[in-house]
């Protein structure tokens, strides 16, 4: 909302009317995946899917302010979107893979 | 879960939302980040009849510096701004230290330090940096404004001593005290290696976030050795009223309220020379 992560259970409808709203629907531009989503299938960080719009965003807000940050501070900046799969580790590499071009 | 039917309030200036607090009384509540309210209805812990919104209220999330006055943080100011101020982490590192481990990216984006502090939890994470640094929390009603000690603000778990009708617009903190040195949790000052004062906070082991104040007394005027740091921290532990519950036992915590006093006394003392 407005270029911040914020929980939707949290925010009420009210409190979103005539801000800014990005999704992990409105991320790909003209059929092109961003490439975060594109490192997410490259480093295999997906399995059931659940967490990954979670990841995806709060990936893209680290990144737009910290274009190259280390893996502790990935992983602070994921804290919050719990994997039930598979532990975090291939998503912390697809996010730093990304952060580090 | 779902919300229970409230009436959305959005006032636009301060002195509307006091307003209508004051029509509204007990039947309103006023939401700030809403990291607190807003689960607290979904849980049904709270059904306020009126939500007052302070969102549209502008000019409320200031975060401002000066070197004679201190620190004063607008009511609205979100938890991760306050993280990320220049002006917090150079000269409160202590502050940013705490929020930093505080929650996720997400919430703190939404909750306000204002909000963690009225919400008055006894283990209110920016309640203890705060008491250590002797904020006071500016509010605002139907008899004008005022300024109350953190210290006494709040009152008992989920209660703050604001007067129905008040709201707080902001919080102030001194300038801190030169060569002092804070670690989340404690502060020290020193002179020559001689403590000149000492303040010492207590977060999820009283009714509410609290100072040891006896602790306190036993370092004031002394030479800090590790003896004396011994005798303060179990001093600390016997101030603390801790309760049983899901997270831990009293006993533990009254062991580990000694053993990070004795930890915090320390590394203040070690940030206070180095600063």
């Amino acid at each position: 909302m407005d270029g911040k992560t914020v929980n939707a259970c949290l925010t009420l409808a009210l409190e979103a009317q005539g801000k800014d709203i990005m999704t992990i629907e409105g991320l790909a531009q003209n059929g092109k995946l961003h490439p975060l989503q594109q490192a997410f299938i490259d480093h295999f960080a997906v399995q059931c899917g659940f967490c990954t719009p979670g990841m995806i965003l709060s990936a893209k807000a680290l990144l737009d302010k910290n274009p190259h940050p280390t893996e502790e501070e990935v992983r602070k900046g994921i804290a919050g979107n719990l994997c039930r799969c598979t532990g975090y580790t291939k998503i912390v590499e697809a996010i730093l893979a990304v952060g580090g071009k | 879960m779902t919300l229970p039917k409230f009436e959305y309030l959005a006032p636009t200036t301060l002195a509307e939302a006091c307003a209508l607090l004051a029509k509204h009384q007990e039947k309103a509540r006023v939401l700030a980040g809403g990291t607190d309210l807003v689960p607290q209805m979904k849980k049904r812990a709270a059904t306020p009849q009126y939500v007052i919104g302070l969102k549209n209220v502008s000019g409320l999330d200031y975060i401002e510096f000066d070197k004679t006055k201190g620190l004063r943080i607008g009511a609205l100011a979100t938890l991760n701004a306050v993280l990320d101020s220049p002006v917090v982490k150079s000269n409160y590192p202590v502050l940013a230290e705490a929020i930093g481990r505080m929650a996720t990216v997400q919430v703190r984006n939404l909750g306000t330090v204002g909000g963690n502090l009225c919400n008055a939890s006894p283990a209110a994470d920016s309640g203890t940096p705060l008491l250590v640094l002797d904020a006071r929390m500016k509010v605002t009603g139907p008899k004008g404004e005022r300024t109350i000690p953190l210290e006494a603000f709040f009152k008992c778990p989920g209660q703050c001593t604001m007067e129905p009708g008040e709201i707080l617009t902001e919080i102030q903190v001194p300038p801190p005290p030169p060569k002092s040195g804070a670690v989340f949790l404690k502060l020290a000052r020193t002179k020559d290696g001689i403590c000149q004062e000492a303040r010492i906070a207590l977060g999820s082991v009283a009714p509410t976030p609290m100072r040891a104040h006896k602790a306190e007394e036993m370092l004031k005027g002394k030479k800090l050795d590790s003896a004396l740091i011994e005798k303060a921290a179990l001093a600390a532990s016997q101030e603390a009223r801790p309760i049983s519950d899901i997270r831990s036992s009293a006993e533990y915590r009254v062991e580990m309220v000694k053993v990070l006093t004795r930890n915090g006394l320390t590394q203040a003392m070690e940030r206070a020379k180095a600063g």
